[in-house]
């Protein structure tokens, strides 16, 4: 490595690292507790951790299966999907939270037929928040774990076959447990991109204290909203930067374990 | 044998085996195969060939990873694939064993040979214990918990044989499985291939390039080329007496079929008499063939397995240690003087190659006018090669139907069990 490239390098560790140094400074830290454990904070973490989960759960149903057509078959079919399943990570989430609108919303392209016929309302409640999750987590999974599978490629569950092992057999006892490193990890960034979603949030399903109002709403509205104080906002703010810590050390707790 | 290997009984021993018949032709791009293979109940097949000649898309389409063009796979009474017919590999009762012994990495040994039964719907204990059964018979029980990693290249070729066989199937695909392992653990593979799958009694189909493999293992031999089946015919007969250039090129090798004459462990000197030929003592005295049995011919080597007295067994030495010898010699170091006739002079890029019938009973007197035809089965098993230069051959006079004498000394010949 060139000496001189040291410097750069250095800057974009500052870069990234410093504005975590500067919120914890800033933190009221004899007021954080307080902050962290009142009602609205709870609502919205509690709300966070559930709608997190679930919009994780949705994607481990569909994003393994999807994952699984992506990694097994060659088209130009299946490249085009490809392309497609990777859009909502590169689209601003702001863009996802009006595309579900105009999809899902009360006069939506099929918002409209389940008002109609089933009189279900989808934008503004918890089940919006969490399919504007799942827009925007799925991709991570999905990516995650088409890797694995292909890194894992199919001579096992070829092996397998020729073992009397039926497709169902090879999946669940041959396939799932050859990609779990990378399962796992898709999983937690799943979670975690989740659990930092606004822009769909906010757009798709508002931000309505204990219906729609997760953590990063909770955090905007303290930040931004009239007469709340900037504290709260601070001690939420690190309540999800330690989440996000003990994310990023269960991802690398699962490294060692993928190399076996 | 069948009793022995009934390992969890509410799994049928599959047996008797059925015969294997298949008629397949495939295109996969450039590639072209097109070839006809059987294999008797319960016998060995070897398919040789150069790399890229077609054995392992043959081995896909027997084990149903690939589908023929047309053609027909036939197991016993079951049509396997071909026109309008597939079952699929799951289906097929076709075991496969390759050189990646791809044992599930996630699994422990144990936990990989119960995989098939467990498939198959045996109970997890039932299974398990077949596993054990298994490990046992292969002298791996204490690796039952490790993971493949945990184990030796040896080690994990051995859970892959006892995988494929806990399985039951009824065809048993071997592709190239001593191809990865070091020189000293392919011959003790070999050895546990040899044994598990002769106590199975089950049909194979071993592809390989390594022309030992198939004089150790198989009962008959398929060379394929270009997608093509150039010879066909028992193990012995073809590599012994190889009626196309190309497959005496993959011989390369002198290979003659016997009886072990006293027991052996692997490095001991061991001697065996070659089939359809009378046995003589080894030699000591160069010229002089043992008492009482004239023209006998006895090979001298060293095991290269374990080797029972009377077990089958088969000497392997290369032409370019063979030396022929016109009359009478005096008392010389070669343990292996064998009486021969001069049955063909095949010219070669380096060498003449003298190919030459053991045995003095066959074949006349030097300078007699006779020619032994060099047929396949007609003393099959004691033909030997002999790699000479041109100047030797023309100096000796050396033409078919001479009476030679041949020697070879004992260290350059590998006795293996087969």
């Amino acid at each position: 490595m060139p000496r001189w490239l040291y410097l750069p390098a250095l800057i974009g560790f500052a870069f990234l690292f410093l504005p975590i140094v500067a919120l914890v400074v800033r933190a009221d830290w004899s007021a954080a507790p307080r902050a962290i454990v009142s009602p609205a904070a709870l609502s919205a973490l509690w709300l966070s951790v559930e709608c997190g989960l679930a919009a994780t759960a949705l994607c481990l149903v569909v994003g393994v299966p999807l994952a699984l057509m992506l990694a097994r078959h060659d088209s130009p079919v299946i490249r085009f999907v490809r392309a497609l399943v990777t859009l909502p990570l590169v689209l601003p989430p702001l863009v996802g939270g009006i595309a579900l609108l105009y999809l899902l919303g009360r006069n939506g392209l099929a918002g409209q037929y389940l008002t109609l016929w089933f009189g279900i309302t989808i934008p503004f409640s918890t089940v919006a928040v969490v399919l504007a999750e799942g827009f925007v987590a799925m991709p991570f999974l999905v990516i995650s774990v088409e890797g694995a599978l292909r890194t894992a490629g199919t001579r096992y569950e070829t092996v397998a076959a020729t073992l009397g092992a039926g497709r169902w057999t090879v999946f669940r006892r041959i396939t799932l447990p050859l990609v779990l490193p990378g399962l796992a990890s898709g999983t937690v960034l799943s979670l975690s991109r989740a659990l930092g979603e606004f822009g769909a949030t906010a757009l798709f399903a508002g931000n309505r204290y204990g219906v729609t109002r997760t953590m990063p709403l909770a955090i905007y509205t303290a930040f931004n909203g009239s007469g709340e104080d900037q504290d709260a906002a601070i001690a939420l703010s690190l309540l999800l930067v330690v989440v996000a810590i003990v994310f990023l050390v269960l991802i690398r707790g699962w490294r060692p374990e993928a190399g076996r | 044998m069948s009793a022995e290997y009934d390992g969890y009984d509410d799994v049928p021993v599959r047996g008797p085996f059925g015969r294997l018949s298949a008629r397949v032709a495939l295109r996969l791009g450039a590639f072209d195969l097109d070839v006809a293979v059987a294999a008797e109940p319960g016998e060995v097949v070897a398919v040789l060939g150069p790399n890229g000649a077609g054995k392992s898309t043959l081995l896909g389409v027997l084990a149903g990873l690939l589908r023929p063009d047309s053609g027909e796979i036939r197991l016993g009474e079951r049509v396997l694939g071909g026109d309008g017919a597939f079952v699929s590999p799951e289906q097929r009762r076709v075991g496969l064993m390759g050189q990646d012994p791809l044992l599930f990495p996630h699994l422990t040994a144990v936990e990989n040979i119960a995989f098939g039964p467990r498939s198959q719907g045996v109970a997890k204990a039932r299974a398990r214990a077949a596993a054990q059964d298994w490990l046992r018979r292969l002298a791996l029980d204490e690796f039952a918990d490790r993971k493949p990693a945990e184990l030796s290249g040896g080690q994990r070729q051995r859970v892959a044989l006892a995988r494929a066989l806990a399985a039951k199937p009824e065809l048993l695909l071997l592709d190239e499985p001593l191809g990865a392992l070091d020189a000293q653990t392919a011959p003790e593979i070999r050895h546990v291939l040899r044994t598990h799958i002769r106590a199975a009694g089950i049909t194979t189909v071993l592809v390989t390039h390594d022309v030992l493999d198939a004089a150790t293992l198989s009962d008959r031999v398929v060379v394929l080329d270009h997608g093509r089946v150039v010879e066909t015919g028992p193990t012995a007969e073809v590599l012994a007496a190889p009626r196309s250039e190309f497959t005496a090129a993959l011989a390369g090798l002198n290979i003659v079929a016997g009886v072990a004459l006293t027991a052996a462990k692997p490095g001991e000197s061991v001697a065996i008499a070659p089939v359809g030929l009378a046995p003589a003592r080894p030699v000591s005295v160069v010229g002089q063939p043992g008492p009482g049995q004239p023209g006998g011919v006895t090979v001298s080597g060293f095991a290269a397995d374990d080797l029972a007295a009377g077990s089958p067994a088969t000497a392997v030495f290369p032409p370019s240690a063979v030396a022929v010898y016109l009359g009478p010699m005096g008392a010389g170091s070669p343990r292996n003087l064998w009486p021969a006739t001069i049955t063909a002079l095949q010219p070669g890029p380096s060498a003449i190659r003298v190919r030459a019938l053991l045995g003095a009973a066959l074949g006349t007197a030097a300078g007699e006018d006779s020619v032994i035809p060099d047929l396949p089965g007609h003393g099959a098993g004691a033909v030997v090669s002999a790699d000479l230069t041109a100047a030797s051959v023309a100096e000796l006079h050396l033409e078919p139907g001479m009476r030679v004498h041949l020697a070879v000394k004992a260290t350059e010949v590998r006795v293996h069990a087969h």
